[in-house]
């Protein structure tokens, strides 16, 4: 797998057929979306390790009921904050806290702060990188750096030719802007449970 | 919605904000993935029960609910049959409905820990692991119903 015109769906498919190279190729193309969820809610990096494998884990037995496109970054948004919800409580039990102060409240800071908005168009955005494949992501995220680096230098490290590259950011943006998640973001409520109806209902914190 | 990412450079700089941020190592988020391939089921009679109810996402009840020596409640669905589960001090209580008999197996991430069968009444007793990723297996003639991964 990894060949540059492997798109989601097919990653999935192959990876319920037993192909690991297509679940890693997953796994990479998500890992952004799985961390921006679990730096909205601070946790220490051990428990934002065991989020993560309690997540994966989860996935990998779902795999087959997310094969459109859309579900499983929606799926994957829902689990993760669902285990990471639940973690956080775990901690303000283990902390001794003053109930007079309220100061356990402060434990929970979770995604609160940053705006529903915000978090949505945040996922949305990562849900489309992860359509783009390995050499794609990585060009992209060379043009996305602040303080911003040279088509030489870029160049350098990719091994494209610096003539190329402007080209390319135009074509890989237009590619981004026309993923469905981005296409689909006004909507992006409506296909939260669309993994398997009350499942997903009842685990919602 | 959209609309304010037509411009390349606003587009480059949100996408630089959404990754950049400090935060939990993404290798480490990668490994955990990659080591989950293994722990996949598949074949023919095998069914994922998933998780539907989990006292600890409650609200204040819960607050209470994981406490020492307290429970916690978890529900795993399937189609046919659902799994009823209490995490008690140092055990674990649970149920399969509708009631059937069947061999129960609590998986760790390390292999198993411990098995038991569920009597006429779907009702099984086995000892709780160590905190980490636990999961049952339940085997009901030629039906193997595994349920969502949970910590415990």
């Amino acid at each position: 797998m990894g060949a540059a015109t492997t798109d989601v769906e097919t990653l999935v498919s192959a990876a319920c057929a037993g192909d690991e190279a297509a679940w890693q190729d997953l796994v990479d193309r998500y890992v952004p979306l799985v961390r921006s969820i679990l730096m909205g809610f601070r946790l220490s990096a051990a428990d934002a390790e065991d989020v993560s494998q309690m997540v994966w884990l989860r996935l990998v037995e779902h795999l087959d009921d997310l094969r459109q496109p859309r579900a499983l970054p929606s799926w994957l948004a829902t689990t993760t904050r669902n285990e990471c919800y639940r973690l956080v409580k775990a901690n303000q039990r283990s902390t001794p806290v003053d109930p007079t102060t309220g100061a356990v409240d402060s434990v929970a800071a979770d995604e609160s702060d940053e705006g529903l908005l915000a978090r949505e168009r945040k996922q949305a955005l990562l849900a489309a990188l992860a359509e783009l494949d390995e050499a794609e992501r990585g060009l992209l995220l060379l043009l996305a750096a602040d303080p911003p680096l040279s088509y030489q230098e870029i160049s350098r490290r990719t091994g494209r030719p610096p003539g190329s590259i402007g080209p390319t950011r135009g074509r890989l943006l237009r590619k981004l802007r026309s993923a469905p998640a981005l296409r689909g973001l006004s909507m992006a409520g409506d296909d939260e449970c669309a993994h398997g109806g009350e499942r997903c209902d009842a685990t919602v914190g | 919605m959209t609309r304010q990412w037509d411009s390349d450079d606003a587009l480059l700089a949100e996408l630089h904000g959404a990754t950049h941020r400090p935060g939990p190592p993404a290798d480490a988020i990668r490994r955990a993935g990659h080591a989950a391939f293994r722990f996949r089921t598949a074949g023919t009679g095998r069914v994922i029960a998933g998780l539907t109810y989990d006292s600890a996402l409650d609200g204040a009840g819960a607050v209470r609910g994981d406490e020492p020596g307290g429970r916690r409640a978890l529900t795993f669905t399937a189609a046919e049959m659902s799994v009823e589960v209490e995490l008690a001090d140092g055990r674990v209580i649970g149920q399969l409905i509708p009631p059937v008999a069947a061999e129960v197996q609590l998986l760790t991430v390390t292999g198993s820990a411990g098995e038991s069968t569920a009597d006429s009444l779907g009702c099984f007793v086995l000892p709780r692991p160590g905190s980490g990723p636990a999961r049952f297996k339940c085997v009901v003639g030629d039906q193997v119903v595994y349920t969502d991964w949970v910590s415990i």
